[in-house]
Formats: structure tokens, sequence, C-alpha cells
């Protein structure tokens, strides 16, 4: 598919010597029928793990680059979802114990303003504040762990918005259920209830629901990854496809479906851990 | 555009508050436009790419920082030309030493030259060694130790190197002072292949050392002790940032953390805006923008439509009230700037009311002749960029409303966009050129007809002629002449449009000192230093 669209990566303003350029297409087998180079492509990725040469940085292969990239990926991804989590579950929880108060309200009308705001317009109001106007966070780079902060609050925003609702709904959910009014009647104390009675039921819808937002956490990175200015995997697939670096296009498209069926794969077994109703066997 | 402007307000009010420098007082940090796609000198290809090898390489000659003077490099002096411009030899300094100690010699220039010209090295300026060097051409297709012979560059002796040219070439020592000309270290090429220009392979003779490169992350310089002139360096380490992203370059440069945004670094909408900043420059730069005509199609195959066309524009208007980052109206090819040469007039007046009523007479006169009631729509096609959108849509308006010829702006992604224009598959095409030597030839070279830039379908005899003796012409002043004669005759018959020279702007620090702006918006870190205030 990659190839369909027009031009190819040594197509630049600036042409080529015609004698380089066909050096070029040999180089990497852009010379041959495209089945040719699909063949040659499919048992170098499949056989030996190789992903190929990069067509735009000249010197490197996909694989380096990957390998490089994409730690800082999954540190953004794994802090966004920390975030996402902690904010999410304690707003929910917030909002369903104290269902229609204030202390439900506030977290909810926050959580339809975290799902309404775009990332990336989400992305320069936290550098205004917090980079530009009070000087706390670096707005760009991540030579530090401060340079993740404002990325993974970028990036988890909007899904701690969902899971604050799903959380909520959940427990007013089960909060509502007989056997909780048993324990309440039975005089345990309240956090009790809240904790070892409650928690597990409340959190189902929301664990169903991590294995799409990691998917989308890990694809919405590529915004963040840009604007922070994160070398990340993220980067790197955007780059790669205005660039036609076919290699290293389809190299990140790869390793991003890989993470994706883990993820997923991930949440199927934790939901059996929590929820007894689902054996796996 | 919204959040850009909300942007451009909040600095509005706080120009003031530019934080307290957080680079270290020997440091230099800047902002690369994009990830280089690679160090090696005989490989590269833009902008991002030169900004970092002309700081680890030097080549026989330099620029000065402001790219348009010339003085000796790793050569001892500027050499004289013999045998009619054709021969040149080079002395180099006593001394000379690569990054790790070895010495540096007339062979190593030989060796990299020849590198640098072999098609299988895959270098798109390989064409400069190739074009002009005699028995270039022939070795870089086939590199046999026979056709090597044949080269025209010798190494006499440790320290001169003869070069042979096909024809003289007025501007070769520009060509000397850029990437393609500069040595690589053959031990290093040869042992690590492509990956020799990774930091711990790699060694190098400018100011300069490559002390990391992590992609897309940084690339990091340290001062080269061997290199001949480290006495006068003064900047210890410099810092590149591939910032892609211009609002990012800006906001790091509030924050302290960039000592100059790099080049074009800021959001075009907020130019206007900034220009107040004390520490926000903008200047011209060495690139002209312009539209081509596709010369093989009707009606544009008539030179008086593309005469109407171009008269048609008023470009005052156009740069006051649309690009609005401080650019120059256009009415040639060639920038101002480029050394002593001064571009003539064409058709094209640069008064606009009196320019209309030229084109309404041309377009008149073809019409009649062809018993046409109106033209056909011309299709205008574009890369995505807000800039390019909001361009052609001025031009189509002012196209209907002067000419009553109707044009259709379409956008294409910038891979579909090349391969239309290389095919030809366009009305009128958005286009741009920058020049890569402070020479009109860099620019009036396009639309000869072998040129491979060309995609206008122009192909004039008599241009390609006097370009051709423009090159042969040894004196200066007679050749410039010619060169304007060419230019002349380009603007007649206007295969393009120009329209406007670019400017470079961008944020530099008040503690960074000798950094004057230049029309390719290079920093050379070389001639820099910092105050400590």
């Amino acid at each position: 598919m990659v190839k369909l669209a027009p031009g190819g990566p040594f197509s630049r303003e600036r042409a080529f010597p015609p004698e380089v350029l066909k050096k070029l297409e040999e180089k990497y087998d852009l010379d041959k029928p495209i089945y040719t180079q699909y063949w040659l492509y499919m048992k170098r990725v499949v056989f030996e793990f190789d992903l190929g040469p990069s067509t735009r940085y000249a010197d490197r292969s996909v694989n380096e680059l990957i390998a490089t990239k994409v730690r800082y990926s999954m540190t953004l991804g794994f802090g966004a979802m920390v975030f996402a989590l902690l904010l999410g579950i304690t707003a929910g929880l917030t909002a369903s114990l104290n269902h229609n108060k204030f202390l439900d309200y506030a977290p909810m009308g926050m959580a339809m303003v975290g799902v309404s705001v775009p990332d990336f317009v989400m992305a320069y109001i936290l550098m205004i504040i917090f980079g530009l106007s009070l000087n706390w966070l670096p707005v760009a780079g991540v030579e530090s762990w401060q340079g993740y902060v404002l990325p993974c609050i970028t990036l988890g925003f909007v899904y701690a918005a969902s899971i604050s609702r799903l959380t909520r709904g959940g427990m007013l959910e089960i909060l509502g259920q007989d056997f909780i009014r048993t324990a309440k009647a039975k005089g345990l104390p309240k956090h009790v209830i809240l904790l070892r009675h409650s928690l597990r039921g409340g959190l189902l819808p929301l664990v169903s629901y991590l294995g799409p937002a990691s998917a989308g956490i890990l694809t919405g990175s590529i915004v963040v990854e840009e604007i922070f200015l994160i070398p990340g995997i993220g980067k790197l697939l955007i780059e790669s496809a205005t660039n036609r670096d076919y290699t290293l296009a389809l190299g990140c498209v790869i390793v991003f479906a890989l993470l994706i069926l883990v993820f997923n794969m991930v949440v199927d077994l934790v939901y059996g851990f929590l929820d007894p109703r689902v054996k796996y066997e | 555009m919204l959040l850009e402007l909300a942007f451009a307000l909040s600095f509005h009010s706080n120009i003031a508050a530019l934080e307290k420098a957080q680079t270290k007082p020997h440091e230099f940090v800047f902002g690369n436009e994009n990830e280089p796609e690679t160090l090696d000198p005989h490989k590269v290809t833009g902008v991002p790419d030169n900004n970092i090898v002309v700081q680890i390489f030097e080549g026989l000659m330099r620029h000065g920082q402001d790219w348009v003077s010339l003085m000796p490099g790793q050569a001892e002096n500027i050499p004289q030309p013999k045998d009619g411009g054709k021969l040149y030899v080079f002395k180099l300094r006593k001394g000379l030493k690569w990054s790790d100690g070895s010495p540096l010699t007339a062979k190593d220039f030989e060796w990299s030259w020849l590198r640098a010209m072999r098609a299988d090295t895959m270098g798109p300026y390989s064409y400069w060694l190739t074009d002009n060097i005699v028995g270039a051409a022939e070795y870089s297709k086939n590199p046999t130790p026979e056709n090597a012979a044949k080269v025209g560059v010798k190494a006499l002796d440790e320290r001169s190197l003869e070069v042979r040219l096909n024809k003289p070439v007025p501007f070769f020592l520009h060509l000397t002072a850029e990437s393609v000309m500069f040595p690589a270290k053959k031990e290093n090429v040869e042992k690590f292949g492509d990956q020799w220009t990774r930091p711990e392979n790699m060694v190098s003779n400018g100011p300069y050392t490559l002390k990391e490169w992590s992609v897309q992350q940084n690339i990091v310089l340290k001062k080269n002790p061997q290199y001949w002139n480290a006495a006068e360096v003064n900047i210890e380490q410099v810092v590149a940032l591939p910032l892609n992203d211009k609002q990012t370059a800006v906001n790091m440069f509030r924050q302290g953390r960039l000592d100059w945004t790099g080049h074009n670094g800021a959001p075009n909408a907020l130019v206007p805006a900034l220009k107040k900043d004390p520490n926000f420059r903008v200047e011209p730069a060495f690139i002209t923008y312009f539209y081509r005509f596709n010369t093989t199609r009707e009606p544009l195959n008539d030179a008086r439509v593309r005469q109407a066309l171009a008269l048609a524009i008023d470009r005052n208007a156009l740069v006051e009230k649309v690009t609005r980052g401080g650019e120059i109206p256009a009415i040639s090819l060639v920038p101002p700037k480029t050394g002593d040469y001064v571009s003539p007039k064409g058709v094209v007046s640069g008064n606009f009311p009196e320019d209309l009523k030229k084109a309404k007479t041309l377009l008149a006169a073809y019409m009649k002749e062809k018993g046409l009631k109106s033209l056909r729509t011309l299709r205008l096609q574009y890369d995505t960029k807000e800039l390019h959108k909001r361009i052609a849509q001025a031009i189509q308006e002012m196209w209907s409303k002067n000419l009553g010829i109707t044009a259709e702006p379409f956008n294409q992604e910038w891979k579909v966009y090349l391969a239309a224009q290389r095919q030809m598959d366009f009305d009128i095409s958005r286009s741009g050129w920058m020049g890569d030597y402070p020479d009109p030839a860099t620019f009036l070279e396009l639309f000869t007809s072998s040129s491979g830039n060309n995609h206008t379908g122009y192909a004039s005899p008599n241009y390609d002629k006097l370009f051709e003796r423009s090159s042969g012409e040894v004196d200066h002043d007679k050749r410039l002449k010619i060169l304007e004669t060419t230019e002349k005759l380009l603007l007649e018959d206007l295969p393009i449009l120009p329209m406007f020279y670019y400017t470079n702007f961008g944020f530099v620090r008040p503690e960074v000192l000798g950094f004057t702006p230049n029309l390719v918006d290079r920093a050379y870190v070389m001639y820099f230093n910092k105050s400590n205030k």
C-alpha cells in the first residue's frame, strides 16, 4: 500500500544525477518488480527479523532506529497511562461516592472538558501555563524526567476523563447492588466496603476499556511526540510516511501492530483475574 | 491558526520576559530544522545535513560567516587560476592533522574527491565534480584504476593538489568550501563502511568533532584540538536539536534553552508580531519563490500569455498582505546580494498599474489571433502548506479580477507534487529555489534545456548558448554582463513567474557574538563567541 502513493524515497526537489539514482535504486532493490521486492522483504523480516535499511537515513537500519526509539514511546505511553489511571480512578471514585453532589459534578465537568479538548490544544495550554508563564517544566525535549511530565499529562488527560466516567458508572452500579447493602448492614467500615467489595467489580468496565485505550495512547503519542520533541517511534512513523521511507514506515507499522496486540492480550488476561465469571481453559 | 494568534498575544505581553540562558557559557545550542539524513560530506543533501557537516569538516577554502566571502581553509592561500581558468594548484597548510592526530595530506583530498564523484557513493551533489573536472564523468560511471589515472585531480606531493577542469568554472573556489568537496579519511571509510559517520568511528578535520548523534534527539559536537586554527575557536560545544515544529523552537527559545532557533525558526503567521522583539531578526534569503509554467501546453506555450500572467500580479500587495514575513517582491530569478551581480529588468517592470496595462494588451492580442473569447481554466498546483495555499488563492483572485482568467488552485502532498512536477503533469506549479553557491549561475543553470531541474519544458537554444558562453568567460565583469543578458532572455520568455525572494528569520540570543545573518541561514559556529552577561 505504501507504494501506491506517488513519488518515491528519492524524489526530491533537487533531482539526483541519473547514474546516482540508478545506484540508489539498486541498493534498495527498488529496481526490481514489486513482487520480488515483496518477497525479498518478507524473507528478511520473517526469517532474519531484519526490517531492512532506511532509505532516508542513509547509514542506518530500521531495526536500529526502532530499537533506539521505542523506549521513549514506551516511557511516554506508560507515564500517560499511569497518570490517566491515577487521576481517572480517583476522580471516578470521588464522584460515585458523592453521587449528585458538588464532588460529583466537578470531576465529571472536568471529564467533559477532557474528552472534548484535542490533545494538541491541551499541549499548548499546558506549555503556556507551566512552561512559559511559571517556567516550572521544560516545554520540549526529554533530557530529564521533568521533560516527560507535560507530554504524559497531555496524552493521559483524555483517557483520564473517560476512565473517570467509566469508574463512576461502574461503581454506581455496584454500590446499588444487594451484596453492598448486606455489607453495609453487617456494619463494615466504609473503606472496607469500598476497597474489598465494590472496587473489583466496579472497575471491570474500565479494564475492558484499557485495551483500546492503550492502542489509542500509542497512536495519540504521534502528535504529542512531535510537539514535545520526544524522539519516539511515533515521530519516526510520520516522517517515514512523508519521506516515502518504505522500509521504515513498514517497520514502524509492524511494531505498532505488535504492541497493540500485546496490550489487548494483557487486558484479556487481567480481565480473567478480576472477574471470576471469565475462565480460560 | 487561532491558536497561533493566541500564542502571538501571549508573547507580545511577555516580550521582556525572556528567561535567563540555560545553555552553558561556552556552548551553542540551535534548532536544526530536521534530522540530518547523513553526515557523510559526500552524500549530504539538505540544509540540516550541511548545518552539521560544515562544523566538523573543512574544505580547501572556507566561507566567512557572511557565506559570500571566501578565505583559505585547509589550503594556505587562495590560488590564482592558470591555463585560462582551467587549472588550479592548491597548497595545503603545514602540519594539518585529522582529529585523531594523524597527518592530513593532499593524497587525502585526491582520494576524497574521487570518492565524491563516483556514482556508487550515491551523493546528490556528485555532479559538481563530474560536470567540471577532467575525466570525472567517465570515472563516475566506470571507476576503474585506469579511469582514475585520467581524472584531473592529482596530489603532486604531500601538500600540493593539482586540479584540472573541463572548462573555466568561475565559481569553482566557492565549491571547494562546500560539503561535497570536503575530505574524508580513507582508512575509516574503508574500515567501517556506512557506519563511518558514527561518533565512535568518525574522524574529521574541521573546527569540531562529532561527539554524539542520536537520531531525532540531538547531535553534540565538541571542539577539535587538532584543528589548525583551534586557538581561535571559542565555543567548546555545539548542540543541534531537530526542531521540526517551529512553535516548539520558539517556546524553547523563550525558556532560554536555545541560543538560536535556527533556519526559519518561527511559524510564519507569527512573524509580523514577532518582528517587534529585539532578539528576532528578518533577513533576505538566497531563495526565490516562483511559479513554473508548463510551456508545452496551450495556452501557456505562448509567451504573451505567460507575460500577461506575470504582469497581472501586484507583488507588493502580495508580500504586504499575504506572506507578511518581510519578503521582497521579485521581478527576476536571481536574488539581490548575489555578489556584485545585478539582475536586469525583463518584461515585468514592478510598477503594477503600468504592468497591468501591458498585460491586458498582450492577452487581447493573443485572444484575437486565436479567435478566443476566454482562456481555459488553468490548474495551479501547490504543495501542502498554509502559506502556499494563501498565495495561490491571492494569485487566483488577482488573475480573475485583472485579466478575467480562471485559475484553479489545488493542493498536492509533497511527494505527489514533486512527481507531478517531474512528469510535467501541471499547468502551473508552485516552486522555489535555494542557491547552492554565491553566484548567479546557481539559479540561471536551472532553465538550460539540459538541466534536470528545469520542469517547464523551456528549451531555448539562445539561452543555452549564452549560459555556456558565460561559463567560458574568464573576465569577471564580462562574465557578469553575459549572465545579465542570459537572465534578461529568461525574464522575457518567462517560463517562470518570479514572485518574491524569501527571508530568513529566527531568534538569536543577545549573548551570542559574531552571528551575522547570511543568505543561507547557516551558522559557522567557529566564528562565534558568547558574552558572559
